[in-house]
């Protein structure tokens, strides 16, 4: 037990204080686990969680593949266009654009295609980008909390948990679009001095033409065509005994199957720092439980909180605080074998605790510029774009929106889970 | 064969604190698309490209774009190269520019082009500059060759 502790806490602050690649850290941690006995290989191998691991691969192929097609740029810019060069109306666009393809896809893939779109036409029509970029990593975060492919800690928490893909809509969805527009009435209230644009560039929007960014319509329509029987699965996977990897993955392929696309142009550019990251999570992860030091964290709080709603509460607002900090995956990836292991007590119906922990952890990452890779990448993007948004003007605007969030997530939950 | 035998023996150069509008006349005038640097002893410092005066005038989103074939035409290149005019050499020189020396295979030369994807390379004898070699010169063996 002493060494499964050690390697895990070693491995956690390695990760948190960013010395060493997340990757890194937790593959060796991971591996470490079976070296020193905590785990034998088999055992290590049977804690990796495939059905994640599958879909963030199919997902990732399904992205790649899309991505090319030029169908996300064109998107992005038709929405802008319905603002008719109304500041206040591109920022809304822009974060619905985002927050929808959030949801569909991953959060990072979403603001890679979004941020540049942003600074060229922030740079186009000479306004400042900042109040967009703030606008669209919060909305990266609240869009992909709607979904369980949206966030990882969703992928995390509906491959454990088996809620199903519509769960996660019909559950998270209504909070989450209250949330959203009370955020962006409070982004128009907070940037408004700046979201003007000067008179003569108003017209400009009306020049952005989205039809030059396909390039091969007849590509896109069997593309899309894929990706839509793709969803459906998503959607009907409990019903026909199906799981979402094996969907994904389905997707994936077909995709490059019908595309005609070469594996290697594609697989080359899966994030595999990423896969392996979560390979290593599972297996420290699954290092601690099988020591049984789970279990006691899991009786601990259980002994603590004395009620599912104390307990919900906890988790809620615990998971936000730890995501605002660090890195909201390994925190999901602990915090699961932690709810699994008070469900095998039988005591409470675990069900609160999970929607508790996804809007938590994935809500609770807007908090700083450091809470999810989304923040990280904006800020830096724009920095290399020669625009600061700052770490502490960042937590101006984003700590009053997550405060609120979480507050509002909690009557959500009390009204409905408990 | 080797770059001794194929390479332009001209020296022109600039300074690092040439200005770049007066080395866009250079290469209007030279018609080469890189020149070497040298500082007061006529010691080579590097090279500006002008592959390096383009990229400083598209910002870097425009890169991350599929395309911005979608973008208005707003004249914003030629506003930025108007920014850029005043700048000074030194401010776009890259430390990674490949060089050669005169015993160097004709073939290493043709390689190093197309690895660094630049069209023309400083020829040095230490720090000293002795000329440069274009994608030009290399090709242009062939015709040499047979009018002799």
């Amino acid at each position: 037990m002493f060494f499964a502790a050690s390697i895990f806490l070693i491995s956690y602050a390695l990760i948190m204080s960013e010395k060493v690649p997340h990757t890194i850290a937790a593959m060796v941690g991971g591996i470490l686990m079976v070296i020193f006995g905590v785990l034998d290989q088999d055992k290590a191998i049977h804690y990796i969680d495939f059905d994640t691991i599958g879909l963030l691969c199919g997902m990732m192929i399904i992205v790649l593949v899309l991505k090319k097609t030029g169908l996300f740029q064109y998107l992005a810019i038709k929405s802008v266009k319905l603002s008719k060069g109304n500041p206040t109306w591109i920022l809304v666009s822009l974060a619905v654009f985002t927050a929808v393809m959030s949801a569909l896809l991953d959060n990072v893939t979403t603001v890679l295609i979004v941020a540049p779109i942003t600074l060229a036409i922030a740079d186009t029509l000479s306004i400042s980008p900042i109040p967009f970029l703030v606008s669209e990593i919060l909305f990266s975060n609240i869009g992909g909390t709607a979904t369980l492919i949206g966030d990882p800690p969703n992928i995390l928490i509906g491959n454990s948990s088996h809620l199903s893909f519509m769960s996660f809509i019909t559950h998270n969805l209504p909070i989450l679009l209250v949330i959203g527009v009370l955020t962006l009435i409070f982004l128009r209230f907070y940037y408004r001095k700046q979201l003007t644009i000067p008179v003569d560039k108003e017209k400009l929007i009306e020049g952005f033409d989205e039809s030059k960014s396909i390039k091969n319509y007849k590509h896109l329509i069997i593309c899309l065509i894929v990706v839509l029987l793709t969803f459906t699965g998503f959607i009907l996977h409990s019903r026909f005994d199906l799981k979402l990897a094996t969907i994904a993955l389905f997707g994936g392929f077909t995709l490059l199957m019908i595309t005609k696309t070469h594996p290697e142009e594609i697989l080359k550019d899966i994030e595999w720092g990423t896969v392996f990251f979560f390979v290593g999570l599972f297996v420290l992860a699954g290092g601690l439980e099988a020591t049984g030091l789970i279990e006691i964290v899991a009786k601990k709080m259980v002994l603590a909180t004395n009620s599912i709603k104390t307990m919900s509460f906890a988790v809620l607002w615990g998971s936000a605080i730890a995501s605002s900090i660090v890195d909201n995956i390994p925190f999901t990836a602990t915090m699961i074998h932690v709810i699994n292991s008070i469900d095998k007590m039988g005591i409470y119906n675990v069900q609160p605790l999970w929607w508790s922990l996804s809007l938590g952890a994935c809500l609770g990452g807007n908090a700083t510029i450091v809470g999810a890779a989304a923040n990280v990448i904006v800020s830096s993007y724009a920095k290399a774009n020669n625009q600061n948004i700052g770490f502490l003007n960042y937590m101006k605007v984003a700590v009053p929106v997550t405060i609120v969030a979480i507050s509002l997530s909690m009557g959500y939950i009390l009204l409905v889970d408990l | 064969m080797i770059v001794k035998d194929v390479y332009l023996r001209d020296v022109t150069s600039v300074s690092l604190n040439s200005n770049i509008k007066s080395v866009i006349k250079l290469f209007n005038l030279t018609r080469y698309y890189a020149l070497p640097i040298t500082n007061v002893d006529n010691e080579y410092i590097g090279c500006i490209d002008i592959s390096d005066i383009i990229d400083s005038c598209v910002p870097k989103y425009m890169k991350d774009l599929s395309s911005s074939a979608f973008l208005p035409d707003v004249d914003m290149f030629y506003n930025r190269l108007n920014n850029v005019k005043d700048m000074l050499v030194k401010d776009l020189i890259k430390d990674d520019y490949p060089t050669l020396r005169e015993e160097d295979s004709v073939s290493y030369a043709a390689d190093l082009l197309e690895k660094f994807n630049r069209r023309t390379l400083p020829v040095l004898d230490g720090k000293k500059l002795l000329g440069i070699l274009t994608r030009l010169e290399i090709i242009s063996v062939l015709i040499k060759k047979e009018s002799i």
